[in-house]
């Protein structure tokens, strides 16, 4: 996850890679542009703040939250949403562990739905519903 | 086992293959799911028994559509032979995620009725997600236009 995230140091979360053709690309590369779109899903990031939302693998999604406090420093938290056969759950550094319900799990719903959505569409040109490519 | 918490074990009894009620959206869902995951109800059936062997067999009974056949046919066909009033095109055009069948181990959620609504597209989506980073990685199949794109873009800036 660190990888992906990075250090809280780089400017630019997304580099796309020059080579050619798409289908070169990693994991890790695709994962960075779905982040892209899934960073957009939560309205516009204040200057000097980042944010990462991505789907990590089918069991894991991210949202990372970086910005810098009045202490001028930089912060950043990191949550993970476990998908457990009995819910989902909330896993951040130094909180317990919880099972996400009520609005929390229904925005997180959305969100999940949007990110796929608009991957699917500006990413891997398939329809979200079908499957099948846009033409 | 709640009635609330039933679900689509609860659907009303179709009969001669005509939805009693055509705004029972569980049953709209096992159907559809059914038909348009163009998997056979046998195996449907059989998935389902190993996930609940209480599963009510009226679900893969309408799937079938009483034809005593093992064939699939479309939804569209099936539609048309039923009959079905255009509640069932409004639901059937709303997201596929939201016309799961409800998978009985959801009993085992301490979730309320409107958290597993929430709960199911989250768990589904990210193996959809995998498979597709799974086909672009094949190298058989190219995402067209998103690179081209910014080719694009580079080139008339320069």
């Amino acid at each position: 996850m660190k990888l992906l995230i990075g250090n809280g140091t780089s400017t630019t979360a997304i580099k796309k890679p020059k080579k050619r053709p798409f289908k070169e690309l990693t994991d890790r590369e695709l994962i960075q542009l779905e982040s892209e779109i899934g960073a957009k899903l939560f309205g516009p990031v204040k200057p000097g703040c980042r944010r990462e939302f991505f789907n990590e693998d089918p069991k894991n999604w991210i949202w990372y939250e970086e910005w810098v406090g009045p202490d001028k420093k930089t912060h950043s938290i990191t949550t993970r949403y476990e998908v457990h056969d009995n819910g989902i759950l909330k896993v951040q550094e130094g909180k317990p562990y919880v099972y996400i319900k009520g609005k929390e799990l229904e925005n997180l719903s959305i969100a999940v739905q949007k990110y796929y959505e608009n991957i699917m569409r500006d990413i891997y040109k398939r329809d979200h519903k079908t499957g099948e490519p846009i033409n | 086992m709640s009635e609330q918490n039933q679900g689509i074990y609860q659907i009303p009894h179709a009969n001669n293959g005509v939805f009693d009620d055509v705004e029972n959206k569980n049953t709209l869902n096992a159907v559809y799911e059914v038909y348009n995951e163009n998997i056979t109800p046998s195996e449907e059936l059989k998935k389902t028994e190993l996930l609940n062997p209480n599963f009510n067999h009226d679900v893969i009974d309408i799937a079938l559509h009483q034809t005593n056949s093992k064939n699939i046919i479309s939804f569209e066909k099936f539609k048309e032979e039923k009959q079905l009033n255009s509640e069932i095109d409004d639901i059937y055009s709303q997201n596929i995620i939201e016309k799961r069948i409800f998978d009985p181990s959801e009993e085992l959620l301490n979730l309320s009725e409107s958290d597993k609504i929430n709960y199911y597209p989250i768990k589904d989506i990210g193996p959809l997600i995998l498979r597709e980073r799974e086909r672009i990685k094949s190298g058989n199949i190219k995402i067209p236009g998103y690179l081209e794109k910014d080719d694009k873009k580079l080139k008339s800036a320069a």
